[in-house]
Order: C-alpha cells, then structure tokens, then sequence
C-alpha cells in the first residue's frame, strides 16, 4: 500500500513538474516529437500493411504485430517527448504507454475487424 | 554540418522506402490466394433449401507495390506477371462478367439436364440465341459482340463443326451482329495472318424450368467463370435435393458440352483451399500445376480430384 501510494505520489510530482514548464515549450516538445516519431513509424506501418494484403491468412497475426508496434510507438513518443523537456518520468512514461496503447488498440481491433469481415 | 550530411543521405532513401511501400508498379499485376465463398449466395431456387456445400474460390488479382514485388517473387503462392490488355483491369474484368454469364448458363443447362435424368419433374426450356465474342484481337470484332448469322444464313443451320470449318474456309465473311441493346449491324470480317483472331461461344436464353431460379451472381465485384464446375454441381445437388457432408471445392469453367476447361491461378487456389476444404475438383488441363502447389503444402487437409467434366466429378461425389 505504502508503495502504491509512493508510486502515485511520484507521478503527481512529475506532473507538477511538466506543469511549471511554459506552454510553448512543451506544445514546441510535443510537436517535434510527434514528427520524429511518425517519420520513424510510418514506414514499419506500411510494411506490414503490404504484407497484410498479400497473405490474408496472417491478418490476424498481423493486426497483433500492429498491436505491439503500438506500444512501441507511444513509448518511443513519451520518451522523446519527457526527454525534450529534460524531465525524468519512466513511470508515467510507462503508465500513459499502456493506457494510450490499449485504448488505441482497442479501436484498431475494431477496425480490423469491420475489414476483416470484408475480406 | 555533419547533421545535414546525414539528413541528405537519409532524406532520399527514406524517400525512396515510402515511394516502394505506396506506389503500385505500372504494367504488372500480383496474384495473390483469396477465400472460398458459398455458391449457395449467388443461385436461390423457388421452393427449395441450397444445398450449400460447395464453395468456388476466388484469388486476389492487384498491381503489386515495389515491395510487394520483392516478396512475390521470393514467396512461391504469389506470381507476378506483365500486365497485358485482356489482364487490365477494365478489359479483364467485362471479359470475366461475360464468361460468368456464359458459365452460369452451362451450368444451369447441364445440371438441369442431368438432373431430369433422375427426376422427371425437372424440367429446363432453352434456345441457343447466338453466338458471342469471348476474346477478340480483330478490330472489327469487340468482346462482348453476339452474332445470329453467317453470310445470311442462320446458326442454328450449322454445327459446332460446320461453323468452325466456315470460318477457316473462308477468308470474308459478314456476320449479322446484336450489341448489348440487341441493335443488329452486319460487320464483314477479313483474315489477317490467315485468322480471324476471335473466340466464340453459344449463347443460350433460358425460357423457363421447373424448379424456378433466381440468379444473384451478377451483385458481387467478382467476377469470372472459374465456378462453372461448382456451380453445376451446386444447381444438381440442390434440386435433386442431395447431401454429401463434405465441404466442395474446385476450380474450372463450365463447357456447353459439359467439359470442364481449364483455369488461371490454380497454384494459387490450391493454397487458399487448404485447411477450408474437404475436396477440390481441379480440370485436367490445370492438374500438373494443381499437384505441384498441392506437393508443396505440408499435410494437406483436403483431397485434389482430377476431372475433365460434370460427370466425372458427379460420380467421385456419388462414388
């Protein structure tokens, strides 16, 4: 319990943190990094999108790989993001990478699911 | 400065990798394997549950992108190929509804036929109307184009032997002609090269039969005659009311005589059959190329049956 409360102690300590960081900066941080990130992970999408069309029987498989590209690429995004305003927040950069990515992937499931109807 | 040294090298290459992942290649086309789909969607008959055992497979035909390229040539299901004018899109595709339309109608013709056999009650009322233009290399001469008659003189006074033997006795001939809105034109045909360039089929309009059907193969986007095999058996084991248990597959166009023709994209209707079905008719035209892909698959989940027509593979399924 006293861990528990450390660790949530800990984020809000982060949180206050970000907040005395102006605006721009972290709007400025923000953007760059979302930039970098989706230059990086753009190609690795189109990637298993091509192979996807090609060999349906691994659709599945494949929406899991997008899955786990996911989670890589909402890490990769906080991370640059904590680092370009210099503050260091594994936990909620591990915390958020969890929350986006499952809530992100929800709606990719959905997706796949409505085209793999179709298919 | 060392920074922007890199961004040059990189930006171009980055560049490049996207262009390969988006771009689909000019002039070629990928088959790809597909799925299976019941035939039971595309006929109903009046008063009568579809037997629903037999599926027609379809491959997924697109132009490839650079990297899908690549992999096609390194993965043995998938073939790439030029692109030429009856594998075009807009061309390919008429072509596959009219050999669709043709297949259905052997295949309701020559199911219904055999299936009086058993059954009397059965009943099919049918004329041969024209013959219509299937592929074409004349200029003249459009796919698609039915023709009533030869010199002045109707088809029907003509065998399928006698017409084929006019037309390589004679180097001019004029064909009555009925477009798609039935206008009639006479067209003369010269040989060049000493051919007129043009395949033909019978066109049959099918006046009335006993069960009634109503045909919905014309509402999907794909189109062809590779199920004119499983369509007939489809058509005979519904209104001979007939299970076998099993989940029927194959490939194979529909002849007016009943004759199973041959195919493309076997190899790859081979690999989308397995673990989906029990039993594949395969024509014994394609059988070579359909045992080589079988071959290649380890512990194939369903049997490969050669047949050269309807009978042949209606007696495996009774056998």
């Amino acid at each position: 319990m006293k861990r528990l409360k450390n660790y949530f102690r800990s984020l809000e300590l982060i949180k206050v943190e970000e907040k005395k960081i102006s605006k721009e900066v972290r709007n400025a941080a923000k953007d760059s990094t979302a930039l970098k990130t989706f230059f990086l992970f753009l190609p690795i999408y189109l990637i298993i999108g091509n192979i996807m069309f090609m060999f349906l029987h691994l659709f599945n498989l494949l929406v899991l790989v997008i899955n786990l590209f996911v989670f890589f690429n909402v890490y990769f995004y906080q991370y640059m993001y904590y680092k370009t305003i210099e503050l260091k927040g594994m936990r909620v950069i591990i915390l958020k990478t969890i929350i986006y990515g499952l809530i992100i992937n929800a709606i990719l499931w959905v997706i796949a699911y409505i085209v793999g109807g179709f298919i | 400065m060392k920074n922007k040294k890199l961004l040059i090298l990189i930006i171009p290459i980055y560049a490049l990798l996207i262009i390969s992942l988006i771009v689909p290649v000019g002039g070629y086309k990928m088959d790809l394997p597909g799925n299976i789909q019941p035939i039971s969607k595309e006929i109903e008959f009046e008063d009568l549950e579809s037997s629903g055992e037999f599926y027609s497979i379809y491959i997924i035909s697109s132009k490839p992108t650079l990297f899908q390229m690549l992999i096609g040539y390194l993965d043995y299901r998938v073939d790439v190929y030029k692109e030429t004018t009856y594998t075009s899109s807009a061309a390919s595709f008429y072509r596959g509804a009219i050999l669709e339309d043709l297949s259905f109608q052997y295949a309701i013709i020559n199911a219904y036929l055999k299936a009086a056999e058993v059954d009397n009650t059965i009943t099919i009322d049918y004329t041969l109307n024209s013959y219509i233009i299937t592929y074409s290399l004349n200029d003249k001469l459009k796919v698609g184009t039915r023709f009533t008659h030869l010199d002045g003189e109707h088809i029907s006074s003509f065998t399928d032997e006698e017409l084929l033997n006019y037309f390589k006795d004679n180097d001019t001939i004029t064909l009555t002609t009925l477009d798609v809105e039935d206008t009639v034109t006479d067209i003369e045909i010269t040989k060049t090269d000493g051919k007129f360039w043009i395949i033909y089929d019978k066109y049959y309009v099918i006046n009335d039969s006993n069960p009634k059907y109503q045909t919905h193969y014309h509402k999907d986007s794909k189109v062809g005659p590779s199920g004119g095999l499983l369509q007939t058996l489809e058509i005979y084991a519904t209104i001979t009311k007939r299970k076998f248990n099993k989940v029927i597959s194959g490939t194979g166009t529909m002849e007016a005589d009943g004759s199973v023709g041959r195919i493309g994209g076997v190899k790859q209707k081979i690999f989308t059959a397995n673990k989906r079905v029990d039993i594949f008719f395969v024509p014994e035209g394609d059988y070579e190329e359909a045992l080589e892909a079988y071959n290649k698959i380890k512990n194939p989940t369903f049997e490969l049956v050669k047949v050269s027509d309807f009978n042949e593979a209606l007696e495996k399924l009774l056998s």
